[in-house]
């Protein structure tokens, strides 16, 4: 059994501790975070210890993980910290705010014999697995374009830490990476990127990324903070003998709608994560039908979680490598200079 | 410059150039529908699809275009293939008839400011055959932004899907480009009429990839417009046939408050057919190919503007003919205007 730390009990800390409780191998024994009380509400959803200083955590021998789910800008010093304690580490992603912080954490990590996963959770989508199997398996011939979107509200964080992109890294950063991983993973390296985004100060942020794979396949990625109402993603590939599309707002099993407000809940209770579109957040307004994708053994959280276990203990290699999370970064990276200075922008 | 509103008898006569292209029959059914236009002369270069035209719609065929132009006509739809729109254009307006063209207007920039000239010129209206523009849907969407319901319009995600049409369409020659060319000037045309503003710069991805032809079937643009506002598009030929429709026009329109999102062709029944081993979508919307014929008719007799002119078609083909260049040079390309 798993003895589980943690770090930053915001949306995914307690995202993350639902599917380690549920994963019946391991068990949440600390919730750190600044803020006493998120960690205690939290704490006592799973029987662990709150605590705001991850030094008892850290220094409990029994503790074998650490989950980093902290704002972004944050992830170097505290993964740096769990890795030197000789904890391995699942961090939420980005990685980091830099390629160069990323490599960093790899190499103390590696340097300090600890592995290392970042949570790029929608390789374990069961929609998007398939899209990528009926991709790699030729199912639809040549690929001639794909059209990845990600749009919702902007996102409420700790002390608004998504508003500042000296934090967050901004949308490209911190949502966009989830479309740009998906593009590596199916069709290998990126070559070159162009992309304009606007800000405004409602706040929004709202960007398109069109996308030159290595490969010759040409992607176009929709990024949006400007999109009141729920979260949601669609995508589309074309290919010279078939296609596939899905709207994440058309895949829905099961709808309530009810006279006064209750609670809502949606997929892997994923509310308010940049990927789990289900749940309204907390019940909306009587007469307004809040949509569930409910998945038991392909919840993609848990099975994320349980790779991760099964890393640690040395029986698999996870979907995502800590260098697929680094290469999503630069492509985020690339895409946010093109933005900035109205340039094409290669990927390395 | 002064039109001449040409109708003496409250009724528009109206002649067909050419059928080549498809929508030719669709813009005769709406003229042999219509009260107040009356089909009056076909020409096509092709003898059959000519003579099999004017039996379909009970107007006389002519093997020779001049002898239509010379004929009691007010107006001539064009549909020709593109790369010819500019000879048939011409010699219309030299006759003193109003053109609607069919879209591109043309093939290259020169072709179209000719035509624009030589209409202004004979004082006939020249009109581009931008139909998506008298979809309700559009219509509608336009007029949420012009009322300011989405505040200011930062950015447009829009698709113009389409089939692989085969046939001259990828004969370059004769369509002067692919996929590129043929399905950026609908929505670049809308994208310049919602932002009430010109396109200033455009990057494109352009390749042929999806189908045996030796032209561009798909490819994305980005197109930013002179007071900030940007906007891509998907202009490929990315249907399948076995796509339960043609294709689509989307636009996500992301405005500082708020968000209009437009799928032109959404009013559908799903049709699952037995007998064509397929499902389809059955359109029930408004027949816009109609709207964009009586908007044209409506502007021979009464001398009014017609929703898209010669020059709004010119400025869509210059969009699609930049985002060539861009994708040749890997780089963003300036428009430089063309009058």
């Amino acid at each position: 059994m798993h003895k589980v730390a943690i770090w930053g009990a915001g949306t995914m800390g307690r995202v993350h501790a639902g599917c380690y409780e549920r994963s019946e191998e391991a068990r949440v024994a600390y919730v750190i975070d600044q803020d006493l009380a998120k960690a205690q509400e939290l704490a006592s959803t799973c029987e662990a210890r709150a605590m705001t200083d991850p030094g008892v955590a850290l220094s409990d021998p029994e503790v074998d993980v650490v989950d980093v789910c902290l704002p972004t800008y944050l992830h170097r010093q505290s993964v740096e910290q769990a890795a030197r304690s000789g904890k391995h580490i699942l961090c939420e992603k980005p990685a980091a705010l830099s390629a160069a912080d990323a490599k960093a954490m790899i190499d103390t990590c590696r340097a300090c014999g600890v592995k290392l996963g970042i949570a790029h959770v929608l390789r374990y989508f069961p929609e998007y697995e398939m899209a990528r199997q009926m991709i790699t398996s030729g199912d639809l011939g040549q690929i001639g374009t794909v059209r990845l979107s990600r749009v919702g509200p902007f996102p409420r964080g700790w002390r608004d830490w998504y508003a500042d992109e000296a934090r967050s890294g901004g949308l490209l950063l911190d949502l966009s990476i989830h479309d740009f991983d998906f593009l590596r993973w199916c069709f290998g390296p990126v070559d070159h990127a162009y992309a304009r985004k606007v800000r405004n100060d409602r706040p929004l942020e709202y960007a398109l990324v069109v996308v030159r794979m290595k490969n010759g396949v040409i992607a176009h990625v929709e990024g949006s903070w400007a999109h009141p109402g729920p979260f949601s993603y669609r995508f589309e590939v074309c290919g010279s003998s078939g296609m596939i599309e899905y709207d994440s707002l058309k895949a829905r099993p099961l709808s309530i709608v009810t006279a006064a407000p209750t609670g809502g809940g949606g997929r892997g209770n994923g509310q308010g994560t940049d990927t789990g579109s289900g749940g309204g957040g907390g019940g909306g307004a009587p007469g307004v039908a809040v949509p569930e994708s409910p998945l038991r053994d392909r919840e993609p959280y848990l099975r994320e979680i349980r790779d991760f276990l099964a890393y640690v203990r040395g029986e698999g290699i996870p979907r995502v490598l800590p260098e697929d999370a680094v290469a999503a970064l630069e492509i985020s990276l690339a895409a946010t200079r093109s933005a900035l200075t109205g340039k094409v922008v290669s990927v390395s | 410059m002064t039109h001449a509103t040409g109708c003496r008898r409250g009724e528009v006569r109206i002649g067909m150039v050419s059928f080549a292209h498809m929508h030719a029959y669709s813009y005769a059914r709406a003229v042999r529908s219509m009260a107040g236009a009356t089909l009056a002369g076909i020409a096509d270069d092709s003898e059959e699809r000519g003579q099999a035209a004017s039996r379909e719609f009970g107007a006389p065929y002519y093997r020779d275009v001049d002898k239509l132009f010379a004929a009691d006509i007010d107006a001539v739809i064009v549909c020709s293939e593109n790369a010819r729109h500019r000879e048939h254009v011409v010699a219309a307006a030299q006759a003193g008839k109003h053109v609607l063209c069919e879209k591109p207007i043309a093939t290259t920039r020169e072709d179209a400011a000719a035509m624009v000239k030589e209409c202004r010129a004979r004082g006939v209206r020249l009109a581009t055959a931008f139909p998506v523009r008298h979809a309700p849907p559009i219509i509608r969407a336009k007029h949420l932004i012009d009322e300011g319901r989405i505040g200011k319009v930062l950015a447009v995600s829009g698709t113009n899907h389409g089939r692989m049409p085969g046939g001259w369409f990828i004969d370059r020659a004769l369509s002067g480009g692919g996929a590129v060319l043929d399905h950026t000037v609908h929505v670049a045309d809308l994208l310049r009429w919602f932002l009430a503003d010109e396109a200033e710069r455009v990057y494109a991805e352009v390749d042929t990839r999806m189908h045996d032809v030796a032209i561009d079937d798909c490819g994305t643009l980005c197109i930013e417009f002179r007071n900030g506002a940007f906007a891509t598009l998907d202009p490929s030929w990315s249907r399948p046939r076995a796509y339960p429709t043609w294709g689509d026009v989307t636009m996500e329109i992301v405005g500082t408050s708020g968000v209009v999102s437009v799928d032109v062709f959404a009013q559908v029944l799903v049709h699952a057919s037995d007998p064509q081993n397929a499902v389809l979508y059955r359109h029930w919307g408004d027949d816009m190919d109609f709207a964009l014929v009586r908007d044209f008719v409506q502007a021979v007799r009464e001398g009014t503007p017609p929703a898209a002119s010669g020059v709004d078609g010119m400025r869509a083909l210059e969009i699609a003919l930049a985002a060539y260049e861009s994708a040749r040079e890997g780089r963003p390309v300036e428009l430089s205007w063309t009058d």
